[in-house]
């Protein structure tokens, strides 16, 4: 995979595009006996960010931190319990429909399952268009000029706009749905583990359109995914997120080289290096996380960390800046600065 | 079915050979059994509409000096082909105009059955919340009560008439299509298609035209040609009993109903409107059998 981190790091304008303040979703579980009060879910537990225009923020966690809501919460897909998203100057959690729908062109989903994204009964051509149809952007002539030349932009050839979806192969799929996303050029795209279920080769393809889109029509990406190898590709910034809440949030080289919180060493060290003598250095991570339904006290991820001590295990740690833009959420991070690098080729 | 087709040399007749373009197109060469049974529906929709243009006698008809006469091909005259009844009707005239009423009342039933069926369905799965929880239920209470006895008192209580009989049988299996419409749009709404044309903005409406109903349209099909002659048993099942289609009007299972008395002396009378059923209820089963594999785009 080509690095793209260096080119685009100056390109990034330090006007932010979207403004994530105390976000909270809650769930509510199912009901356990009849008269038994319903449980309730945190997955989303105060995530505070910004996403500056142009940049790419990558989102990463283990499966269940709330990655996958944060996303939808964000492109308003969801109602939060409380905390607001700041889009273009406007709460978009308070739009009435009219500006919604407007605000709705701005900011586009890229699924993790291609096949899933694409509506099995019309063909290809027909669903990159249907965006335009639904934004009456153009008239007929004018929309299927512009399919074609986002299809030429995403590297597929024309004869297969008249296919199925099922007739595609994954990588081809993946850039159809690409297709339809920015076909509206939106502002901000979020890519919701857009790769992950690519072989390894075409998501190298696949990062490497998305990075080539980006310079040329200027998005801003929120990446969310559970491969760290693949977010320090494309990410000038990376969030590292546990149990509904960003513990780490710093510009990419930072955080890969220098990780503060405990949990994110573990996760950097959990990528697979292609050295069979690199094993014995890594630090470990044990057991499972916590329940969402059932959070601990104190820091979540308390039960797991090497560090942990009792006031772990009853104050919850702020989110302060640490050093210069690098954010973390641990009581101990100060003593971990510099502290034996993890490992990463 | 494709290695039975190459040892069938019936298969030639069966499907003819003008258009072979059209066979081609619907997936039916070496379909021979899908062939006859497609032959076979069009054949009574044939007879109902246009039965009444080769109709010998009025099915009303009777001739007292000619009862119980058998058919042709049990040593009867042509005068009655298929034989007489117990009032020396003609059986041939009361089965076209049998299979008449019956194939409206089967296809009415169907439609009123699916449409009221699938929608309540759809509700339920847009709605959710108490919406459904009601819907629900009711299905539940349908499914639970033998829907025999829940016809037998409406048309005992409410009074009979054909269009209250149609009302009754095509209620008959909405609960079917209610749990069925209702779990695939359920699953359909949560597929990342539908999130993603939710997002871009477009109507619910439209999403449901365009996006889900066209995902679940086949399956429904299916479902009504499964119940389909579900409904067409149950009307000949009410008119057996008694309390289904009245006199004058006729109905196949009202001549089966007749036919029962005279089972052992005439059974032509009984034999002649139970081959009709039992012939359509096995072609439809057969045709939806197939329809739901040419329906599914991702099989072709």
């Amino acid at each position: 995979m080509k690095k793209a981190i260096d080119t685009n790091t100056k390109a990034v304008k330090p006007e932010i595009l979207m403004e994530v303040r105390d976000l909270v979703r809650h769930f509510i579980g199912p009901r356990t006996s009849f008269f038994g009060k319903r449980k309730i879910a945190h997955a989303i537990n105060g995530v505070s960010f910004d996403l500056y225009a142009g940049e790419t923020l990558g989102l990463v966690g283990e499966s269940g931190c709330g990655k996958s809501t944060t996303g939808q919460l964000i492109l308003n897909l969801m109602e939060p319990t409380s905390g607001s998203v700041t889009f273009l100057g406007k709460d978009i959690t308070t739009l009435n429909k009219q500006e919604w729908r407007s605000m709705r062109r701005e900011m586009q989903l890229v699924f993790q399952n291609p096949l899933g994204a694409l509506n099995p009964r019309l063909t290809i051509g027909s669903q990159i268009r249907e965006p335009l149809d639904i934004h009456n952007v153009g008239d007929a002539d004018g929309r299927n000029a512009i399919v074609l030349e986002m299809f030429e932009a995403v590297s597929l050839p024309p004869h297969l706009l008249e296919r199925y979806p099922h007739q595609l192969s994954g990588g081809q799929q993946q850039r159809v749905v690409i297709a339809r996303a920015l076909i509206i050029s939106p502002k901000l795209v979020v890519c919701d583990e857009s790769v992950s279920a690519l072989d390894v080769s075409v998501q190298a393809q696949v990062v490497n359109l998305l990075v080539d889109l980006q310079k040329k029509l200027g998005l801003t990406y929120l990446f969310i995914t559970h491969d760290l190898s693949v977010v320090r590709h494309i990410s000038n910034r990376i969030a590292v997120m546990y149990l509904g809440r960003i513990v780490e949030l710093a510009d990419s080289e930072t955080l890969l080289e220098n990780p503060l919180h405990p949990y994110t060493r573990a996760l950097i060290s959990a990528v697979p290096v292609p050295d069979p003598r690199a094993r014995a250095s890594r630090a470990t991570i044990k057991g499972e996380p916590p329940n969402p339904f059932n959070p601990p006290s104190g820091c979540a991820f308390n039960a797991r960390c090497p560090h942990a001590d009792d006031k772990c295990r009853t104050v919850l740690p702020d989110f302060r800046e640490l050093a210069e833009k690098h954010m973390v959420a641990c009581h101990h991070a100060e003593a971990l600065v510099g502290n034996q690098k993890p490992n990463l080729s | 079915m494709s290695l039975q087709h190459e040892t069938t040399p019936a298969t030639g007749q069966m499907t003819p050979t003008r258009q072979p373009s059209l066979i081609k197109r619907w997936g039916l060469s070496g379909e021979w059994l899908v062939s006859s049974a497609l032959i076979y529906i069009g054949f009574v929709l044939f007879v109902a509409v246009f039965g009444f243009l080769f109709q010998p006698y009025p099915h009303t008809q009777t001739d007292l000096f000619n009862q119980l006469a058998p058919p042709v091909f049990m040593g009867g005259s042509w005068t009655n082909i298929l034989g007489t009844d117990n009032l020396g009707r003609d059986v041939l005239s009361r089965l076209i105009k049998g299979v008449q009423l019956s194939v409206l009342i089967g296809v009415i039933g169907t439609a009123i059955g699916a449409v009221l069926g699938s929608f309540l369905g759809i509700v339920a799965a847009h709605f959710r919340g108490w919406i459904e929880e009601v819907l629900m239920m009711l299905v539940d209470v349908q499914v639970s009560l033998p829907f025999i006895i829940f016809a037998l008192a409406v048309l005992a209580f409410v009074g009979n008439s054909l269009t209250i009989l149609i009302i009754v049988v095509g209620i008959d299996g909405w609960e079917r299509y209610a749990r069925l419409s209702r779990s695939m749009v359920l699953s359909a709404n949560q597929k990342d298609y539908v999130l993603a044309v939710r997002s871009l903005g477009l109507s619910n409406f439209k999403i449901y035209h365009r996006h889900v109903l066209p995902n679940i349209m086949g399956t429904l099909i299916v479902q009504a040609t499964i119940n389909l002659p579900g409904v067409i048993l149950l009307e000949s099942t009410l008119s057996f009993l008694g309390l289904g289609v009245q006199e004058p009007m006729t109905s196949l299972g009202q001549i089966l109903g007749v036919g029962r008395d005279y089972l052992i002396l005439a059974p032509w009378i009984a034999v002649a409107p139970g081959m009709v059923i039992f012939f359509l209820t096995l072609s439809i089963a057969i045709v939806g059998d197939w329809l739901r594999d040419r329906l599914d785009p991702t099989l072709k």
